[in-house]
């Protein structure tokens, strides 16, 4: 009989949380899974891509879930600037007709539900209780403490809360932005607003950007149009994404906490304001609001990870972590993935029965050489390319196309669906990183039809 | 220049002067997202954010920035007294200046905001 209630705790049952253990339940280990909502995914505000590369190593037979049911196209996409005063230019980009299968559009409350029945599935405890504190014995983190004071232990802890993680904080391990550290109010963070419209699906369907195919899924053609821009009330990043098969549209803006404490203007007069743009209001006109969301993440800070990911008896990963990928804003595969090395150590912590850093050190290895480590430096690159080279802006904007594809795209977790070197979703994916380079951009762009490339640049006014 | 004309016609309803300054905040936020989320009631834990008013500076950026509506000024101090409306979405612990003046946390396990589905 063992000293313990568990083998293996993790705390926070979103993808990362999920798949570590699904992945831990699956070795026999003796897990518990423990989750602050009532239901998985209740408390989840984002909603976006998921990557099922990832996935599938995680639970095989994701192709057939239930919440499949919209595919954005990489066929053609638009990245957009836009200034204060609406007036915008698109770079429409054309790569002929590719699709992308493998990253679904999702609404995260029904996917991290989904997932957390797996993993009960596999035979993982779910527990609806919200950790508070560890227990710690020793320099050994031996449990956890739920509401009430009511303890519940384990020799490991794997620590996935999300991004305001309690355990990250009493582990010590926080990210830095937790500290502040002598740095600037709100600097690193970056607030999203979600507006969500139900129109019902006939309507949804009907503002054309997506269609019904053969295979029953829709295909959605301008699911990640990225708008940017930088001006009085500093940077912003937003876009819209139409679910018809769930009758919705969802307008999304996100902006830097530390514009939002400067301006002094609500997140709300953001959305306000771009709400107001007339390609916006015309399609939402009579419409009402029917909820909002609201979250943080770390956007376009690199090196935002904990300076350490492990202790005695203790992993933090994902979202907690700050792996959230500074380049695009995801996070869900680097903490999927995380959460499959966290059950490998799980395993081999219990068949060694030594749960010190002497074995969970090598946690750091595993996910710095996966392609979490990896995008991590992305962000620098794309900075050098882009001022370094200025003078020659045009090599420099095929450089930084060059540097998503090669860099990023050639992690395991895209490996698959971005085997294509030519796929657009690198470039609509560095819109928020561009949009710092504004000013150069516009020489850049009138340079792209010399660079030879199928590149369609387009100058639109208004 | 006639195109800047022509822009400033077809943008003239875009309202840039609302990036600037508090002006959708408190109540008329609070009354603007009533009944666009769902908030389960918090019994044991009703007060999971606390602002210690000898720390606070009364800047009343919680005030304006809080997504919510949460916050209000009594007596030149914020005050986190809407707590029924919280999103639990950690943004006025960023936001203030002073250390340690929010305490902040989460409320107990199966109550608090919880995404409302169509």
């Amino acid at each position: 009989m063992s000293q313990y209630d568990y083998d293996v705790i993790v705390v926070g049952a979103g993808p990362g949380g999920s798949a570590c253990a699904t992945m831990c339940a699956k070795k026999g280990l003796n897990v518990a899974l423990v989750e602050r909502a009532a239901v998985p995914g209740q408390k989840n505000m984002s909603g976006s891509m998921l990557f099922l590369p990832v996935m599938r190593r995680i639970w095989p037979d994701v192709d057939d879930a239930p919440w499949l049911y919209n595919y954005p196209t990489i066929e053609g996409g638009d990245m957009g600037f836009m200034a204060d005063d609406g007036w915008s230019f698109t770079l429409g980009v054309h790569f002929g007709a590719d699709i992308i299968y493998d990253a679904p559009m999702v609404f995260r409350n029904e996917t991290d539900q989904w997932m957390a029945e797996q993993a009960v599935k596999a035979g993982a405890h779910l527990l609806c209780e919200c950790a508070r504190d560890l227990i710690i014995e020793d320099d050994f983190i031996k449990g956890i403490i739920v509401d009430d004071g009511k303890k519940i232990t384990a020799p490991l802890v794997c620590a996935c809360d999300g991004f305001n993680s309690l355990m990250a904080k009493r582990s010590g391990l926080a990210p830095v932005r937790q500290d502040r550290g002598g740095r600037g109010i709100g600097e690193g963070i970056t607030q999203a607003i979600k507006y969500c419209y139900y129109m019902g699906e006939e309507k949804v369907a009907s503002l054309g950007t997506a269609e019904k195919w053969e295979d029953g899924h829709y295909h959605d053609y301008s699911s990640m149009p990225v708008w940017s821009g930088i001006g009085e009330g500093g940077a912003w990043t937003a876009h819209a994404l139409a679910v018809p098969a769930r009758g919705l549209i969802t307008v999304a803006v996100y902006q830097h906490v530390s514009d939002l404490c400067k301006s002094k203007a609500n997140i709300h007069q953001r959305m306000a304001w771009f709400l107001s743009i007339p390609q916006n209001a015309h399609r939402l006109e009579g419409e009402e609001l029917t909820y909002f969301e609201t979250h943080l993440l770390t956007w376009e800070r690199a090196h935002a990870v904990s300076d350490k990911t492990y202790r005695n008896g203790f992993l933090l990963f994902g979202d907690a972590a700050g792996m959230i990928n500074a380049f695009d804003g995801y996070g869900a595969d680097a903490a999927m993935v995380c959460g499959i090395y966290a059950a490998e150590l799980a395993e081999e912590c219990k068949q060694k029965n030594d749960y010190s850093e002497n074995v969970l050190s090598r946690f750091e290895d595993m996910w710095k050489n996966d392609f979490i480590g990896r995008n991590e430096e992305l962000p620098f690159e794309l900075g050098r390319f882009l001022f370094e080279k200025e003078p020659d802006a045009g090599e420099g904007l095929r450089d930084v196309i060059d540097a998503c594809m090669r860099g990023k795209f050639a992690g395991d977790a895209y490996i698959d669906w971005f085997a294509d070197p030519q796929c657009i979703s690198g470039m609509l994916r560095i819109a928020p990183q561009l949009n710092r380079a504004l000013p150069m951009l516009v020489p850049m762009l009138q340079n792209i039809n010399a660079l030879g490339t199928n590149l369609l640049g387009g100058l639109i006014n208004g | 220049m006639a195109r800047a004309e022509h822009i400033k016609d077809c943008y003239s309803d875009v309202n840039v002067d609302i990036l600037k300054g508090p002006q959708l905040y408190g109540p008329k936020l609070r009354e603007m997202l009533k009944g666009k989320y769902e908030v389960i009631e918090k019994k044991k834990y009703p007060d999971h954010i606390k602002v210690n008013p000898d720390r606070c500076n009364g800047c009343g950026d919680c005030v304006y920035l809080c997504p919510c509506g949460c916050y209000e000024m009594q007596d030149g101090k914020a005050v986190w007294a809407y707590g029924g409306v919280c999103f639990e979405c950690g943004f006025c612990q960023y936001v203030c200046s002073q250390v340690h003046a929010i305490d902040w946390t989460y409320p107990e396990a199966g109550t608090g905001s919880v995404m409302k589905w169509s």
